[in-house]
């Protein structure tokens, strides 16, 4: 006698039950990364601007102290981002154009400026400038350890590559017919830079700016060892916020540490509203 | 017009080595061959893109081969036609006479003639990135052509687009070529765009210039192996004894008693083979066949045949429609004296 089939017992889950729910925990795991990262820096920042009422805030802001290190840091930043923007686009230009059997030698010299820590290149700039080529530079009148060309020349050292890499991915991004074609137009060399190539790299140009002004603002290492931390003399913004935290002055320090913020916030708002189509230089 | 005298050259993977040309005013040239072949670096030494390592060009009787890309005058349109893709087709097409000094009204007036002609008028005022294959195309030629060059390069520059805009702008161009008397060196790896566009044709393989004759000479007399495949004649045979597998079928095609077939291979032009179902033959040779294959290729049917060796026959369909060709039909292939040409097996 034949035996009558089995009936299999229901499923507790399908398939396609099992495909939501690994859906699911995977989106929750995104989405809970992001929530948390997003919480930590929001709290960190919380409790910095919860720490100072709004009229020691407002005390310490309008400090001479304080006044000077944000006429400084302005003044310093605006030079090295300057210089080294200056600079970057014809070096990110020839990394980009012209290949050889050492570009991949001075592509990593070039990158040493960000992985070496800015205690050791602070030092390094203290050591050329102050051991090696000190003397020889004070006799001709010019000298920068402790001083605020000094700061600058730090500045610059820590954000050079940043404004080069910056500059380079926007050049290698550009075809290199379009130049070439201009120059069959009659543009010569420098105008098919200048008319084709430069508008092109416009948003890395921009992007570098960002890059190195946010850099500088916020750069502490390579200038205490290089300038060292003087009040009124070679007092940066960072420079201010650690005197003061070293003596105890906690209100000024973190007033000094909400304006680097808001300056932060206001560089990269207005560099993302120039880079907008048609607001910059070349558009 | 333009003479380039053993001009050789290395970049990277690819090289041209002794190449000399002549390009008479009015002629247009397709330079044909594979990719890799060094087309597109010939084409831009003559645009002043590289400085040759060795050899010359020389340009209405001026020797060029030191000159920038600026001062020789050169229409130059790439394969992606590289418009500047932050300026409108209006600038695009004026940045040639901005550079040259054009005054702005003449400017304006110039730019709308050029984009009359290339019928995109109505696009002058629109962002380059917003336009077809077939609209920028246009607009390349349109800044290329308003400089009133004498010579115009040309790079692959209908290969990116679809078939009914490239057969349109083909037509377009060749009547430009007319109307305006300009001297063209085309750069192809299509010999169907050649044949339809050139006065002159040349093939380059490996860096090298194989043949550069009329279009005519190049289709029926093709100087060696790589020229008659590239033109697609798929019957060549090499010498007997040269190879000891070659069939009995192409011995007898070297003893054609009428031809002097001393050279290390022939060929058959495929439009050339004739068949018959009696095995009757006016003049030439007569060779027994099967059809294997009968392929429609629109007006015309391609026909594998197997005589020993595989050989392959075009027809048109009127003689399809006559002979009635059908896989395993026995034919006698009759191969006509002017139909087998000599040429060297390289």
């Amino acid at each position: 006698m034949a035996q009558a089939q089995e009936t299999p017992p229901p499923m507790l889950y399908t398939q396609a039950d099992r495909h939501r729910l690994g859906q699911r925990i995977f989106r929750l795991t995104a989405a809970g990364a992001l929530l948390f990262e997003l919480a930590f820096v929001s709290v960190v920042l919380i409790a910095l601007i919860i720490y100072v009422d709004a009229a020691s805030f407002v005390r310490s802001l309008t400090s001479p102290e304080t006044l000077f290190s944000i006429k400084l840091t302005i003044i310093t930043v605006t030079i090295s981002t300057g210089l080294s923007m200056l600079l970057a686009v014809p070096a990110a230009y020839a990394l980009s154009v012209y290949r050889g059997r050492l570009s991949t030698v001075i592509d990593t010299l070039l990158d040493l400026p960000i992985v070496v820590p800015p205690v050791a290149a602070g030092l390094a700039l203290l050591i050329l400038f102050g051991y090696y080529l000190g003397d020889k530079m004070e006799s001709a009148g010019v000298f920068l350890p402790h001083t605020q060309a000094g700061i600058v020349v730090a500045q610059f050292f820590a954000t050079m590559t940043y404004s080069v890499r910056s500059v380079k991915a926007a050049l290698d991004s550009i075809s290199p017919r379009l130049p070439a074609v201009a120059r069959t137009l009659g543009s010569n060399q420098w105008r098919a830079f200048r008319r084709v190539t430069l508008p092109l790299a416009r948003n890395g140009i921009i992007a570098g700016t960002v890059l190195s002004w946010s850099r500088c603002l916020g750069l502490f290492g390579p200038v205490i060892m290089f300038c060292g931390a003087t009040r009124f003399r070679t007092e940066i913004l960072p420079t201010s916020i650690y005197l003061n935290t070293s003596v105890g002055q906690l209100g000024e320090a973190v007033a000094g540490t909400l304006i680097l913020l808001l300056f932060a916030v206001v560089t990269l708002f207005i560099f993302k509203r120039l880079g907008a189509p048609g607001l910059l230089f070349w558009s | 017009m333009l003479e380039v005298r053993d001009l050789s050259i290395r970049l990277g993977e690819f090289s041209v080595r002794d190449i000399s040309l002549t390009v008479e005013k009015g002629q247009y040239l397709c330079l044909a061959g594979p990719t890799g072949a060094g087309k597109t670096v010939l084409l831009e030494c003559i645009a002043g893109l590289h400085r040759p390592d060795r050899g010359g060009i020389q340009l209405r009787g001026r020797d060029v081969t030191a000159l920038p890309p600026e001062a020789r005058g050169i229409g130059y349109v790439p394969q992606d036609y590289a418009l500047f893709p932050h300026m409108t087709v209006f600038e695009n097409i004026a940045y040639g006479l901005r550079e040259r000094g054009v005054r702005r009204d003449a400017v304006t007036r110039k730019v709308q003639e050029a984009a009359e002609t290339m019928q995109i008028a109505y696009l002058l005022e629109r962002d380059v990135l917003h336009l077809s294959g077939g609209e920028r195309q246009r607009a390349a030629f349109a800044r290329a052509l308003v400089l009133d060059c004498e010579l115009l390069l040309l790079d692959e520059s209908l290969s990116a687009l679809d078939v009914v805009t490239t057969k349109e702008l083909s037509i377009q161009l060749a009547d430009l070529h007319h109307q305006l008397g300009l001297t063209v060196i085309h750069v192809t790896h299509d010999f169907d765009e050649a044949f339809s566009l050139a006065t002159h044709i040349g093939i380059c393989h490996q860096g090298r210039l194989l043949q550069l004759d009329t279009v005519e000479e190049v289709f029926t007399r093709p100087a060696c192996r790589t020229v008659a495949e590239f033109v697609g004649i798929a019957n060549v045979f090499p010498r007997p004894g040269a190879n000891p597998q070659t069939c009995p079928v192409v011995s007898r095609l070297y003893q054609s008693p009428t031809q002097e077939l001393s050279g290390r291979c022939v060929c058959i032009r495929p439009d050339q083979l004739r068949f018959s179902r009696n095995g009757l033959s006016a003049t030439g040779l007569a060779i027994p066949g099967t059809v294997r294959q009968v392929r429609w290729l629109g007006p015309l049917h391609e026909v594998v045949l197997d005589a020993g060796v595989s050989m392959i026959a075009t027809i048109s369909r009127q003689e399809q429609e006559t002979l009635k060709l059908r896989p395993g039909d026995s034919v006698s292939i009759h191969v006509p004296d002017e139909a087998l040409h000599v040429l060297d097996d390289r």
